[in-house]
């Protein structure tokens, strides 16, 4: 999942070296952290927050099989 | 406080269907503009009035009991608040056009479960609201097996010579297999050309085509992991070689398939519609779903199509002209 987080965000903002994910997994939940350059948030956020929305879902086909809960947070 | 978004021709008759729905008289709610009416190019793109109405005084409608049940069910839920608010929204629609009687308010006062159960069997099949989830599965387990069936109507060829494929389309096959692998799905990409789609126009003639066994999860819930997937392929193939990258994406055929069986349904819903004299609700849709349900019955003289709702409950609303 990180993986597939950071290809995505290294692939659609401007400075992919500020690009950072953090993932703090639990028994019921696994919580990702994107973090990014500051003027390339709305990059990974998309118009309307569609890019967030469709990597969540991304991450929910990924997460269906472990039944475990995804969130992902961007700062 | 309840909520209800509605969209008609222009502001006044979109307000209009709102106080319909809410029964409710105009000073009772605060109306907002979501969307201003435009008229598209040569009737594509063109946009009904959007508003949203919210009562300003909470009428009796709102049970503790009812909206713990959905609770329960958020943890799945990406937003729980909407959720429950959606809910409450049906929860006044559905009173309303019980029996055909607008202003009939009585049976307010029924408990949750009883709520519930009366909503699956007045609505029954696909067009519940989702919350019981064994339902919910029985139901898109038979919808899979109906698509199994289904022969799609476009014919494709597989493009193997690179320089046959323009540049948006390769560098579209490599950000995908770049997605999947990260995904940990094992499976190939072909790229096709479709060249034939039955009696309708070829709208984008690239097609990603991802084959393997076992790839329902890369569908999703109503392809929603699909569009998802089509629409981070294309974003980030569109950046990579700076204009836009036209394919599309499809899974085994479920696009081809899914489009036809969703056309059955639109047809299928509206005699429905017709012969009951009554409203019908399809389940919620992604925008790609609900434009082909309005297209299917924009010729269709006997029933009128909307779409309510917000975000991931957005839905298709079939109205009968003659109701």
């Amino acid at each position: 999942m990180k993986e597939l987080v950071e290809y995505v965000a290294k692939s659609l903002v401007e400075d992919p070296s500020e690009v950072r994910v953090e993932v703090f997994e639990e028994t019921r939940m696994i919580l990702l952290r994107l973090t990014v350059a500051p003027d390339d948030t709305g990059r990974v956020i998309g118009r309307d927050g569609r890019v967030a929305q469709a990597l969540r879902s991304l991450l929910r086909s990924m997460a269906s099989k472990t039944g475990k809960r995804v969130t992902l947070k961007i700062s | 406080m309840r909520t209800v978004e509605t969209s008609g021709a222009d502001i006044e008759e979109a307000i209009e269907k709102g106080l319909q729905l809410l029964d409710v008289a105009r000073e009772n709610v605060i109306v907002e503009i979501i969307e201003e009416p435009s008229r598209g190019v040569l009737g594509l793109g063109s946009k009904e009035a959007l508003v949203r109405l919210t009562t300003v005084v909470p009428p009796r409608s709102e049970r503790p009991q009812f909206v713990s049940s959905v609770e329960e069910t958020t943890q799945e839920r990406e937003e729980p608040r909407q959720e429950q608010r959606r809910d409450r929204d049906d929860g006044g629609r559905r009173q309303t056009y019980r029996d055909g009687d607008r202003g009939d308010r009585r049976g307010r006062g029924s408990g949750g479960r009883n709520f519930r159960g009366e909503r699956g069997d007045r609505r029954g099949g696909d067009q519940r609201g989702g919350r019981d989830r064994s339902d919910r599965r029985e139901e898109e387990r038979r919808l899979r097996e109906e698509l199994e069936k289904i022969e799609p109507r476009r014919v494709t060829v597989a493009v193997e010579n690179e320089d046959d494929i323009p540049e948006g389309v390769r560098v579209g096959a490599e950000t995908l297999s770049e997605l999947l692998e990260h995904m940990k799905v094992d499976a190939q990409i072909v790229v096709e050309r479709i060249v034939e789609n039955g009696a309708h126009e070829i709208e984008i003639p690239w097609l990603l085509h991802i084959r393997g066994d076992d790839l329902g999860r890369l569908i999703g819930r109503s392809g929603e992991t699909l569009s998802a997937l089509q629409y981070l392929t294309r974003l980030i193939a569109s950046r990579d070689i700076q204009s836009r990258a036209e394919f599309s994406i499809d899974v085994e055929d479920y696009r081809a398939k899914r489009e036809i069986q969703l056309e059955q349904m639109a047809r299928s819903k509206a005699e429905e519609a017709v012969q009951k004299s009554r409203t019908v609700y399809l389940a919620p849709m992604s925008p790609n779903e609900r434009r082909i349900i309005h297209m299917t019955l924009r010729e269709n003289p006997d029933v009128t199509t909307e779409s309510e709702g917000e975000g991931p409950r957005r839905r298709v609303t079939i109205i009968p002209k003659n109701q």
